[in-house]
This record gives structure tokens, C-alpha cells and sequence, in this order.
């Protein structure tokens, strides 16, 4: 804009016309003129119209004058304006044309009378500045470098020097605007979790800037383990983010394996894939996925879980006194918690490893919509075959492999309602062939094995007011188990499932929270089988044992209906009482499951919390089965009591202490007087035990450069299945400790650690053997029941991961290395044919797992 | 039901794919062993009430003569328990001066008649007759000095004539061994660090069929084992009527001019048949 500072002088002139008439009159009135009228006053101009010269107009000088001469009427108009002395065009004719536009206050005679006035004028046109450089505006999105997810509310400064010149704010999708005056400056944002943002930018003036600004994760692999939700309804209740179940070293990535480095959960055997929570039987605990059972838990081996982690969001960990939203376990739970397809583009991620490869794609769709998909098959058919020896007594028709997929739709309009779907499912294959018997002769010739699943979910949320929230998912599944083990043994299971589960919560008020919902599960069940069956503990040839064979068309049903109350008498303190009633058709039984938590924050970061309650399930179907087990069983029952400590140390470590008690009744056992009396049941409920221990989960989350937690369970596991006395149970681990830890070294790469150090499993020693003729196989002679212990495990893992960050997509490299000094450790007995001899049989020696990951 | 199947089967792969260890195999004859029980009749009918199981052992050369004892168990509580019996009054025992139900032969064969067992001492068990077989259990345990071997064989013992349309379990027919390709009574030298096979023809006339515990219809499994007391098998157990295993002339003591081989017929349901010991040369 030009800006003109004029300066016009307004001269005391002679007025020509006004003195001629003045001449006149004195000729007019010799005796006695009139006093003669002079001009009082000049006119004076009102407003100075400035001088418009085109833009671009070069001034000789800063500032140009032109003389004008000017004919102020005696209403103050310019009636005529010409050039006295003038400044060349374009000034003159802009001086002329502004001129023509003056308003005076008109020239006065002394008798007050406004008379027309000429007058010069020298209007003055100076060179306008240069006008003000035009503001930038700068639009940005700060988003996760390689993820490109929005990184939202961050504060932005801009600066020039140290002068702040604009400040603002990221909004939810990571989007800012500023304007700015063009120049150099400096753009600054500090994201928590993410690298800072400092840049240098230049601005031309009225530039408009669109950029996105990808800022590296700083703490997203460092995350320690977080506590659960606000309303917390156990005594002990862990979640481990995805990020965190990729990055545990030790685990490959895999979904279950990361939580069970936490306190309460038993070390598995190598190959075995069980979970064993507390001192529980493998049975008795539950993995869910968004609180609906998954079907089968790990593939061949229990190398990997047949739920991936592409859509992983968390892991929910409760060893134990879960709330009365679960049943059907007497042990602990495992809900894996889904995370949504991105609505923000299309994004996807590949990941290859020694195990398997997968790929995953997802998107938004609009109108709230988002699908995504995943899918992984394994390895283990290529890799295998180049481990067995060439004269190996196998061969394979079909070699070990597996898939599984997800499948995910998801809509969510507004954050009132969600509706989503997830297909997912896995299956197993293998044929093998034993081309000469190995122990026993009954093992020999086709090894074959399919085992499936597939889970159509869907679940809707919906928050109805303030006060009603209500949450249903509805599962129909299928599950198929074929297996045949050489020509006599088969087992074959054919399952449709259908499940419903629907949540209903009612906030009276901040002290008052109703909690109540249905939890059932009808299936209808084929089952063949003609399968050893064996009235003890420990492991015999199966041709030594009884083969039990049926034909099995059955429905099972297990309504539930659940209902806790919470109460918040003071601040901070709340007791959640609850009742579960569940009934199971197998044994025609209801059982009422009582439950009480109480959670007191005595002062901020410190919590004390307690909790009793019934936890009952029906026995293994196969031991309640009509044909196979005993329909009159009672419920399992498991009593369990823990108390526990949480403590916030300091910034970033914290402690828990948990210790529990569980007592074990009605647990079904093999009744061996069914071995030779065809009217004794196979199964009784006369099963007891006691479980109790102390958990200790210390953690530590350093900035954003270390995080790590140590884990240490003591427990007693007990039981006394008559005629036995009390023993040991199988998985009794008095000692188990877990410590892992990541350190993030900065450029990308982080490297950590897990050593365990866990007792042996107990085990029953073999004493003798006794040669069965029929059959040409070595029997072995147990001694007491679980009476001696393998070997102390211990073993160090450890992961390297380095990751490269592109502006669209993020590359890892990563290392999972077991067992990196290749210890040998002990898993159970090899024994001779006869029993007389024996070798520690080893677990997993050192397996380093190489893996690419690409996101985008 | 029976969702951890799996696991098993793969253990059972794992076992059998790569693992290797330092044991003697079962066909290597190295100390005192039983190697077979042969029965006759494999049913006990109240027709045929006495049976006869003669036992074949492997003695090594030089051992003082064994001592034999049999039990006889008209229930057992199975392998859970190594066979002990359900009743202990029930079990006797060829070596207790006062019982008489067992005899002995010289060659350690026993003759007994389990239904006159079962009235003698367990007469109560004549009140589960109806309910069909016993599965009974007869334990040979042989001792030479304080080395012990038992083994048993399970003989279905009717109290009761069998329902009709029941068959009775026939043993295995070796229809003939050969060794190196020739009659085994005649064999080729055995070289040092060479093999010969030996092959186990069973008839396959005498392999029958059966309803199992499920009801399915299956046929037998016919299984041979093989032992040696001098070199060793490449596989001690093959299953077929016609299976050949290769006898190795490896680990050969110097001193031993010979091996004795034995072959043992198995349908899996306790019908036994045995063949040898046959001399084998050990040749350069």
C-alpha cells in the first residue's frame, strides 16, 4: 500500500480579482467610500487528496512538487487547477487530478463574505516506501515418521531470533496454520514420545506453505507396562501394548509369549504351548479375544499364537480374581484386545522372519469406515527339511505348516458407537509317514494332522447417555480337529459355536456403577474317537493302555448371566462386588461364582487392593462325556483370595506385590478302578489341591531410553488326586524370575535382554519296567508321584532391532536370538527301550530369528 | 474335547525326525531278557480251560541257571500301576509252597487253568462274569543272580462261553526266515563292518481282523522284532508279514565266531510266534 505524506503550503497571495474591483469603487464614492473589504482569510484546504502516480513510477527524487495554480470557488471547490511549475508526467497529472478533488474552507473577505480565491499550491508527491513484505502462511502436519499417524495438541512457536512472532496448536489429525511475516525463522514443536522439532525455514513474502513434518517415535518402544483401566476389577491386571509384545526379546513378536514373561505365568516347556497361570492346570485358563474365547491358542509346536499381532492393540494379563465379566476358568484369563483399521489412507506392513511371513494391509473408507486385513503362513514345511537327517525315520507327505488371518471392518461414526466385524481364523496341517515303528509298534505308518478354526465376530458398542453404555459381540465359529496316528488311533471333532456376550453399565452416580450382562455359548459337537486312555499321571506306551472309542453327537450350552456393583463410599476407594451364575449342560449344573475386590489409593501412587472369590468350570468334556467320562461330575471349583501392593517409587519404577491363595476342590481325576471294574466311573470329582504364592513385578521406564521390568513369582502348586497323597503338580515352578529390559541407543537401533531363571519342573522318576509281550514294548514302573525335579532353567535372550525411517515407511531389522549361550537345558527324560538308561532331553538350543519388517 | 492332540503328535514327530542318542537299541542282546510269551490258547474259554505260555528268554552264555517265578492276576489295574493286581488276595504265585495253581515246567513253561484259579481265590469275581472278559494278567519275572526281568502277558479270561459271532484271537505264522537269502537254518557268514538281511515272512493267512473298543473294524498289525546278540539291526522292528531288517557286522567282539538270532511274529493282541535262535557265522 503506498502510503504519500504531503506537505502543501498555502501561500498569503495576492488576489488580482479581488483588488480590481476594489480600484472600482474607489471610483464610485469620492465623499465618503466605504471602508474597502479585504480578504480576512485565505481558503484553507479541509482534506489533502494525495497524489495517485501509477504503481512502479520511478521518482527522480524522494520527493517530486508541483506548483499548481488553483481556483478555490466561494464554496471552497477547485474550479480550475493548472500547472504553475511543473514535474513531468506522471506527477503532473496526478497532482492536477487530485487537486481537482480538494474541498477548501473558502478564502473570507473582512466582512465574513467567502469569495472566490486563486491561489498557487505546491503540492508535494514524495516516493511511497516499500511496502511491507506480504505474511506467510504456514500449514503443517506433524506426523510420526514411517507411521504417519497425527501427532495431535502439540503446541508450535515460531520464532525470529528470540522474538516469538506466532504461536499455535496441532489439532486432532496433526494440522497447524500460522502466518507469519516472511523471513527467516525458526518452527519448533516438542511432541511427548517423539523427537523435536527444530527447522530453519525461509519464507518469500505471501508464500502459502503446505508441509508435513514426520517426527520420529522417541517412546513408543520404550512404553512400559501400563496399568488398566480407570474402573480396575482385579487385583492384579497387566497390559502390554503391541509395540511392547513386538520388541520383548525372547518372543519373536508373539502375541501370547510377551505376557507370559510377567509374573504368574509358568515357563512352558519347550514345544509344549501351554499356559499356565498360578499354578493352574493348562485347561483351567482362558485366552480371549475382545472377551470372546479363542478356540485354539497356539499352531504346531507352541511357537505362535493363531492370533497375529497386525491388529493387536493390547494384551490384558490376569493371572488370577478376574471379575465376574469372565468364567468357565478356574485359573487366569487373557483377553487380546483389537486395535481398529486406520481410517487415515491406506497403510499396511510386511513382515518375513524364520517362522513366517506376513503381510498386512488396512484403510479408511469414509463415512467412518475402516477394513483392514492380515495374513500369515509359516515356514516350517521349507526350513524342517533341512534339518532332518537323511536317514530320519520320517518322511512327510504334507510338512508342518500353518496359516491364520484377520479380517477387520470396522465403523465408527462418532465416538458414541462402534460396530465391528473380525473374520479371523488359523489352521494346521501335517502328513507324515513313519516308515518303521519307533518305541511303541501301534505308532507307525500315517501321521496326520489338520486343526482349524475360523471365528466370524461382531461386536457393537454403544454409549447411550452419560450414565448407559452397552457392549455385545456375537460369535459363530467352526472348529475342526483331525488326527489319525498310525492305523489304530484317531481323534476327530467337529464344533459349531455360537456365543453371545452382551455388557450393560449404569453410572447412578461417582459413587454408584451397576455392571451387568448375559455371557453364553451353545455348541453342537461331532466327535470320533478311538484314543489310548491311561487312569495315571504319567506318560505309558499307548498300546499299553485301553483304547476308548465313540461316535459323539452332542450340544453343549453354558448361559451365564453376571452382575457387579461398584461403590465409591470416599474418594479413591471403591469395592466392586459381583455374582456370576453360570450353568453347564455337560454335567446339568448351576454354579454361582460370588466375587468381592476392594481398591484403596491411600495416597497418590500408593494402592492397596484385595479380593476373595468362587471360580468354577465344567470338566473337560471328555471326562464329562457320557461315553468317554462321567455326566455326574461336579463343577470345578477354585476359592481364590489375593491381596496386593502398588507403589510408584519414583518417577518411572514401580512396584507390585501381589500374594494369593487358591484352594482347589471337586476336580475331576481319573478313577483307576474303571481300569478293571466296567461299572466304576472314569472320573470323580474327589480331586483337591492348594495353590499359593507371592508375585512381585518391579518396573522401570527410564525417559525414553530404557524400560524393562523384573518378574518374580514364588509359588507352591499342590494336589491330592486319591489315591495319591499330596504332590507336587506338574508345572510346580517354587521359583520363577524373569528379567528384560530394551535400551533405545539412539540412530534407530535398540538392543535388549531377557534372562529367566526359573526351578524345574518336578516329575515322576521311573523305578522299573515291565516288558509286555503282546506287544514287545518296555512298561515303565513309576516311582512316587512328581517326587524328584529337573534341572534349574535358566537361559538369556536377546534382541537387536534397527530401524531405518523413510518419509513414507519405516523398515526394521530385527534379531530375536534364544538362547544365546546355547545352554542345554533340561526339559524332561530320554529313555532307553527298556528304562534302564536315560538322557536329559533339551529344550531349545540357541535360535537366532532373523526378520525384516517393513510399515508404510 | 481333546484340543492338545497335537501337541503329542508333534513330541512324537520331533522324537522320531532328528533325535539320536547313545542307547543300545532293543534288538542288541547284551544281558538277560524275556523276548516273548507264547500262549495257547489266546482266549481262555471255560472250553478250553487250561493254558499254556512258554517263555522265550535270552540268557548271556556262562549265567548260572535262572530262577522262574509266575503270577497269575485275574485283574489288574493295568500299566498305570505296572500291572499290579486289582485284588491282591487274588494273585498267586508259582513260587508260593502253598499254593498249587501254577505249574511249571521244566523249561520254564506254565500250565494253568484261570477259571479254577478264579473259583479257588477270587470266587467273587464269578459275580462280574456276565459283564465278559478279564483281562488277566500272567507275569513271568526270570532272575540270575540280582539282575530281574519281568513281563507279562494279558490273556482274556471268559468265565462265560463268549457271545456268538465271537472269534478267537490265532496267533502269527512265521511261514519262514531267511537269512542272507537263504534258509536261516543254513546262513552265509555274517562279514565284519558287511550285513546280511534277514527276512521275516509271516502267513499271511493268519492275520486277522477284529472291532475295536470304538467299533471300528481293523485288521492286525503284524510286527516283527528282530535281536541279536552279536552286531546289531539296522531295525529291530518292522511291521508286515514280509520284513526284512539288515543284520550289521559292526561292534563284532574278535572273539566271537558267531551270533545268535532270534525273530519274534507279533499280532498285537497277544499272539506270538517265535523263530531261532539261528547260529549265524561271523565271517572275515
Amino acid at each position: 500500500m503506498r502510503r504519500i505524506r504531503h506537505a502543501a503550503r498555502i501561500l498569503p497571495l495576492l488576489l488580482l480579482l479581488a483588488s480590481m474591483p476594489a480600484v472600482g469603487q474607489q471610483q464610485q464614492a469620492p465623499a465618503a467610500p466605504p471602508p474597502e473589504p479585504t480578504l480576512a482569510a485565505p481558503p484553507k484546504l479541509k482534506e489533502l487528496v494525495p497524489a495517485d502516480v501509477p504503481r512502479g513510477t520511478k521518482f527522480p527524487s524522494p520527493e517530486v512538487v508541483v506548483v499548481l495554480s488553483l481556483e478555490v470557488t466561494a464554496d471552497g471547490k477547485v474550479d480550475r487547477a493548472s500547472i504553475e511549475t511543473g514535474a513531468g508526467e506522471p506527477f503532473d497529472s496526478a497532482a492536477l487530478s487530485a487537486a481537482r478533488r480538494f474541498d477548501f474552507e473558502p478564502g473570507r473577505l473582512s466582512t465574513g463574505e467567502p469569495v472566490p480565491v486563486t491561489v498557487t499550491f505546491r503540492l508535494r508527491i514524495q516516493e511511497p516506501a516499500a511496502p511491507p513484505p506480504a505474511p506467510s502462511r504456514l500449514t503443517g502436519y506433524l506426523l510420526e515418521r514411517g507411521s504417519r499417524l497425527p501427532i495431535p495438541n502439540v503446541p508450535v512457536t515460531v520464532r525470529a531470533g528470540d522474538r516469538v512472532v506466532a504461536t499455535t496448536s496441532t489439532d486432532g489429525s496433526g494440522r497447524f496454520q500460522v502466518e507469519v511475516p516472511a523471513g527467516e525463522f525458526t518452527l519448533s514443536a516438542s511432541p511427548p514420545d517423539h523427537q523435536r522439532l527444530d527447522l530453519l525455514v525461509k519464507t518469500a513474502p505471501g508464500e502459502v506453505r503446505e508441509e508435513n513434518y514426520l517426527l520420529e517415535s522417541a517412546g513408543g518402544a520404550n512404553e512400559t507396562v501400563v496399568s488398566a483401566s480407570a474402573i480396575q476389577r482385579e487385583v492384579m491386571k497387566e497390559v502390554l501394548t503391541a509395540q511392547q509384545v513386538f520388541n520383548v526379546p525372547g518372543s519373536a513378536g508373539d502375541t501370547l509369549k510377551a505376557v507370559l514373561n510377567l509374573p504368574g505365568a509358568a515357563r512352558a516347556p519347550f514345544g509344549a504351548g501351554l499356559l499356565v497361570l498360578r499354578g493352574s492346570a493348562p485347561g483351567d485358563s482362558k485366552v480371549f479375544l475382545e472377551s470372546q474365547q479363542i478356540p485354539q491358542l497356539y499352531h504346531f509346536g507352541g511357537i505362535r499364537s493363531t492370533y497375529a499381532p497386525a491388529f493387536l492393540s493390547s494384551v490384558e494379563f490376569v493371572p488370577g480374581n478376574f471379575s465376574v465379566d469372565y468364567g468357565r476358568a478356574q485359573g487366569g484369563i487373557i483377553d487380546v484386545r483389537v486395535r481398529d483399521p486406520r481410517q487415515d489412507g491406506f497403510h499396511g506392513q510386511a513382515d518375513v522372519n524364520l517362522y513366517d511371513v506376513g503381510v498386512e494391509m488396512e484403510g479408511g473408507l469414509g463415512g467412518g469406515w475402516s477394513l483392514g486385513g492380515a495374513f500369515r503362513r509359516s515356514w516350517i514345511d521349507t526350513v524342517l527339511p533341512i534339518f532332518l537327517p537323511k536317514d530320519a525315520n520320517l518322511s512327510f507327505s504334507s510338512a508342518p505348516r500353518f496359516y491364520d488371518f484377520q479380517f477387520i471392518a470396522t465403523w465408527a461414526p462418532d465416538a458414541s458407537q462402534k460396530l465391528r466385524i473380525i473374520f479371523y481364523g488359523s489352521m494346521d496341517r501335517l502328513v507324515a509317514l513313519l516308515s518303521q515303528p519307533q518305541r511303541d509298534p501301534t505308532i507307525t505308518g500315517q501321521l496326520d494332522a489338520r486343526v482349524s478354526f475360523y471365528n466370524l465376530q461382531g461386536e457393537y458398542m454403544n454409549v447411550l447417555s452419560s450414565r448407559l453404555r452397552q457392549d455385545t459381540s456375537l460369535v459363530v465359529g467352526f472348529q475342526e480337529i483331525q488326527t489319525q496316528i498310525g492305523p489304530q488311533y484317531f481323534f476327530n471333532l467337529n464344533l459349531e459355536r455360537l456365543s453371545l456376550r452382551s455388557t450393560w453399565t449404569y453410572g447412578f452416580s461417582p459413587q454408584w456403577e451397576l455392571r451387568g450382562g448375559f455371557d453364553g455359548e451353545a455348541a453342537k459337537a461331532r466327535i470320533s474317537v478311538n484314543v489310548p486312555s491311561s487312569t495315571g499321571p504319567n506318560p505309558l506306551p499307548p498300546s499299553s493302555l485301553p483304547q476308548i472309542g465313540a461316535q459323539i453327537t452332542t450340544w453343549i450350552y453354558s448361559p451365564a448371566f453376571f452382575a457387579e456393583l461398584r461403590w465409591a463410599p470416599i474418594p479413591n476407594f471403591s469395592i466392586l462386588p459381583g455374582i456370576r451364575a453360570n450353568w453347564f449342560s455337560e454335567i446339568n449344573q448351576w454354579a454361582v461364582d460370588p466375587r468381592l475386590l476392594a481398591r484403596w489409593e491411600v495416597v497418590p501412587g500408593s494402592v492397596v487392593k484385595g479380593a476373595v472369590g468362587m471360580y468354577q468350570q465344567a470338566p473337560n468334556p471328555q471326562k464329562s462325556n457320557s461315553v468317554t467320562g462321567n455326566p455326574y461330575l461336579l463343577p470345578e471349583q477354585s476359592l481364590q483370595a489375593s491381596v496386593g501392593l502398588g507403589q510408584k517409587i519414583v518417577e518411572g519404577v514401580s512396584l507390585d506385590l501381589t500374594g494369593f491363595y487358591k484352594w482347589l476342590s471337586q476336580q475331576a481325576i481319573a478313577n483307576q478302578t474303571s481300569a478293571y471294574s466296567p461299572t466304576a466311573p472314569r472320573y470323580t470329582s474327589d480331586g483337591t489341591g492348594k495353590i499359593y504364592g507371592l508375585e512381585l513385578l518391579l518396573k522401570v521406564a527410564i525417559g525414553d531410553s530404557f524400560s524393562g521390568w523384573v518378574a518374580y513369582s514364588y509359588q507352591r502348586s499342590l494336589r491330592t488326586d486319591p489315591p495319591y497323597g499330596q504332590v507336587p503338580f506338574d508345572f510346580d515352578q517354587p521359583s520363577n524370575l524373569t528379567v528384560l529390559g530394551t535400551y533405545q541407543l539412539g540412530r534407530g537401533w535398540s538392543a535388549g535382554g531377557r534372562f529367566r531363571l526359573v526351578s524345574g519342573n518336578p516329575y515322576t522318576p521311573v523305578v522299573n519296567s515291565v516288558f509286555d509281550s503282546a506287544t514287545g514294548v518296555f512298561v515303565p514302573v513309576y516311582g512316587d508321584n512328581n517326587a524328584d525335579r529337573l534341572a534349574t532353567f535358566w537361559a538369556l535372550d536377546l534382541r537387536i532391532d534397527k530401524v531405518w525411517t523413510f518419509k513414507d515407511w519405516t523398515l526394521t531389522l530385527y534379531l530375536d536370538c534364544q538362547n544365546v549361550t546355547n545352554r542345554k537345558n533340561q526339559e524332561g527324560w530320554t529313555y532307553n527301550y527298556d528304562y534302564a538308561d536315560k538322557t536329559p532331553t533339551t529344550g531349545l538350543p540357541i535360535l537366532p530369528i532373523l526378520g525384516l519388517k517393513g510399515e508404510w | 474335547m481333546n484340543r492338545t492332540l497335537a501337541v503329542p503328535l508333534l513330541a512324537i514327530l520331533l522324537a522320531v525326525a532328528g533325535c539320536k542318542n547313545d542307547f543300545s537299541p532293543q534288538s542288541d542282546l547284551l544281558d538277560l531278557r524275556v523276548l516273548a510269551l507264547v500262549a495257547s490258547p489266546l482266549d481262555v474259554t471255560p472250553s478250553a480251560g487250561t493254558v499254556t505260555i512258554r517263555p522265550f528268554s535270552y540268557v548271556p552264555p556262562g549265567s548260572p541257571t535262572p530262577l522262574v517265578e509266575w503270577t497269575f492276576c485275574p485283574l489288574s489295574v493295568g500299566a498305570v500301576t505296572a500291572y499290579a493286581c486289582a485284588i491282591p488276595a487274588c494273585e498267586t504265585s508259582s513260587l508260593d509252597p502253598a499254593e498249587h495253581w501254577l505249574r511249571v515246567g521244566s523249561d520254564g513253561t506254565l500250565t494253568a487253568s484261570p477259571a479254577a484259579i478264579i473259583d479257588g481265590k477270587c470266587p467273587q469275581l464269578r459275580l462280574a462274569a456276565a459283564q465278559g472278559a478279564f483281562q488277566s494278567v500272567f507275569r513271568f519275572r526270570i532272575t540270575i543272580g540280582s539282575e530281574t526281568r519281568d513281563a507279562i502277558l494279558q490273556l482274556p479270561v471268559w468265565l462265560l462261553p463268549p457271545p456268538s459271532g465271537w472269534e478267537p484271537n490265532l496267533p502269527p505264522v512265521i511261514l519262514e526266515v531267511r537269512i542272507g537269502g537263504r534258509p536261516a537254518a543254513s546262513p552265509p557268514p555274517l562279514p565284519v563292518n558287511g550285513a546280511l538281511p534277514v527276512e521275516l515272512i509271516i502267513d499271511p493267512a493268519s492275520v486277522q481282523t477284529y472291532v475295536d473298543a470304538a467299533g471300528v473294524a481293523q485288521t492286525e498289525t503284524m510286527t516283527g522284532y528282530y535281536y541279536t546278540d552279536a552286531g546289531t539291526f539296522d531295525k529291530g522292528v518292522l511291521t508286515g508279514t514280509d520284513t526284512t531288517s539288515q543284520l550289521q557286522g559292526i561292534g563284532i567282539p574278535a572273539t566271537r565266531t558267531s551270533a545268535q538270532v532270534w525273530v519274534v511274529a507279533l499280532d498285537l493282541r497277544g499272539g506270538q510266534a517265535v523263530a531261532g535262535p539261528f547260529t549265524v557265522p561271523i565271517g572275515p
